[in-house]
């Protein structure tokens, strides 16, 4: 983690607690940074300086219209303003982390097909926490790669149960 | 002698056989007896000298002659002792230079063996290795299009309800587990 994205991710930990949302603002931060992590063309728009700012920010305005709350915007513009637009997904990553050490957690990332109900969210974080003896912040992602199932990794730990690894083992046995 | 001079001399036109004085013939054989003497004790031996030291020139030269036909027959000698020896020495190289060729042709049918017999293995080794590779590629082809078809059919049977027994059957594992 480079000093840059560190010194973003602490700026914004300090606004989603200066909000009191840090979870929900870390949540919907980290949703972001991963669509832009995963979309290339996105990523290349929100990195052009050749675009103006205000562009850009319009841009991720349209996007979260809707789907986020104002301060998270707020922060996204932020860092698309700055020119870091194509760094959000690092700098939410930092973030998250940085908010799961400050509440002795550790960040996992799950990918599903398809969303998680709140009481799958809280029975898959508890059960997590009785599989490895620490308290964890769930972050969902949808991803439809894994077709079926779902996918923890938590630090170099990684828990797959998705039908794709399942059909990766198939083809490997045949 | 001087009497049959006189009896010469009394037979010529002044009545002697001389046409001259007799006092000439007195004077003339007595330069011949001078000369005489001269070239009896002057000439000859000069002569005598000159035939000896002609002789022993002769010899020398004859010695001189032996000696190089001496020398030259032992330069003939020597000469054929050499060319024999050169002979030989041509004959020993010639036999060698074939001893080599042959060699040489039998190592280099043995090499030409050794790189025909090389190519056949690593010929030999490909088609296998060709052969391994062609049926892992239709394995690995047939898994590919058996697992697609197998994705498509988990895909469009996979409703809300697969899904949501998929998570359930996942985090229950999870607490078993733990």
């Amino acid at each position: 983690m480079s000093d840059r994205v560190a010194g973003y991710a602490e700026a914004m930990l300090a606004v989603a607690r200066a909000e009191g949302d840090v979870e929900a603002i870390s949540d919907e931060l980290y949703a972001v940074g991963r669509a832009v992590d995963t979309n290339d063309d996105l990523r290349t728009t929100l990195s052009d300086a050749r675009i103006p700012a205000e562009r850009r920010i319009q841009i991720m305005d349209d996007l979260l219209e809707g789907r986020a709350r104002q301060a998270t915007k707020g922060l996204v513009s932020m860092v698309v303003g700055a020119g870091r637009g194509g760094d959000l997904g690092k700098i939410a990553t930092a973030l998250s982390e940085m908010a799961a050490r400050s509440q002795d957690k550790q960040v996992a990332t799950v990918r599903s097909a398809v969303a998680l109900s709140d009481d799958q969210r809280d029975r898959l974080t508890a059960a997590l926490r009785a599989k490895l003896g620490t308290d964890v912040d769930v972050k969902v992602i949808q991803d439809p790669s894994v077709v079926g199932g779902l996918v923890t990794t938590v630090g170099d730990t990684v828990i797959d149960g998705s039908v794709r690894s399942r059909l990766s083992r198939l083809r490997e046995t045949l | 002698m001087l009497g049959l001079l006189h009896l010469i001399a009394a037979e010529g036109p002044n009545g002697r056989f001389i046409p001259s004085d007799v006092k000439e013939l007195y004077w003339g054989g007595a330069a011949f007896l001078i000369i005489l003497y001269f070239i009896v004790t002057k000439a000859v031996p000069l002569a005598r000298k000159a035939l000896e030291k002609g002789q022993q020139d002769a010899v020398a030269d004859a010695t001189a002659a032996e000696q190089a036909l001496a020398d030259a027959q032992a330069r003939i000698a020597e000469a054929s002792a050499e060319l024999g020896d050169a002979d030989a020495e041509s004959e020993r190289i010639i036999a060698e230079a074939h001893e080599a060729a042959q060699q040489l042709v039998n190592d280099s049918a043995e090499r030409t063996q050794q790189l025909v017999d090389d190519m056949w293995a690593r010929a030999q080794n490909d088609v296998e290795s060709m052969k391994a590779q062609a049926v892992a590629d239709i394995q690995a082809e047939v898994a590919a299009q058996a697992v697609g078809a197998a994705e498509e059919v988990v895909r469009s049977s996979l409703d809300a309800s697969g899904q949501n027994d998929l998570i359930e059957s996942y985090i229950s594992g999870l607490g078993a587990s733990s």
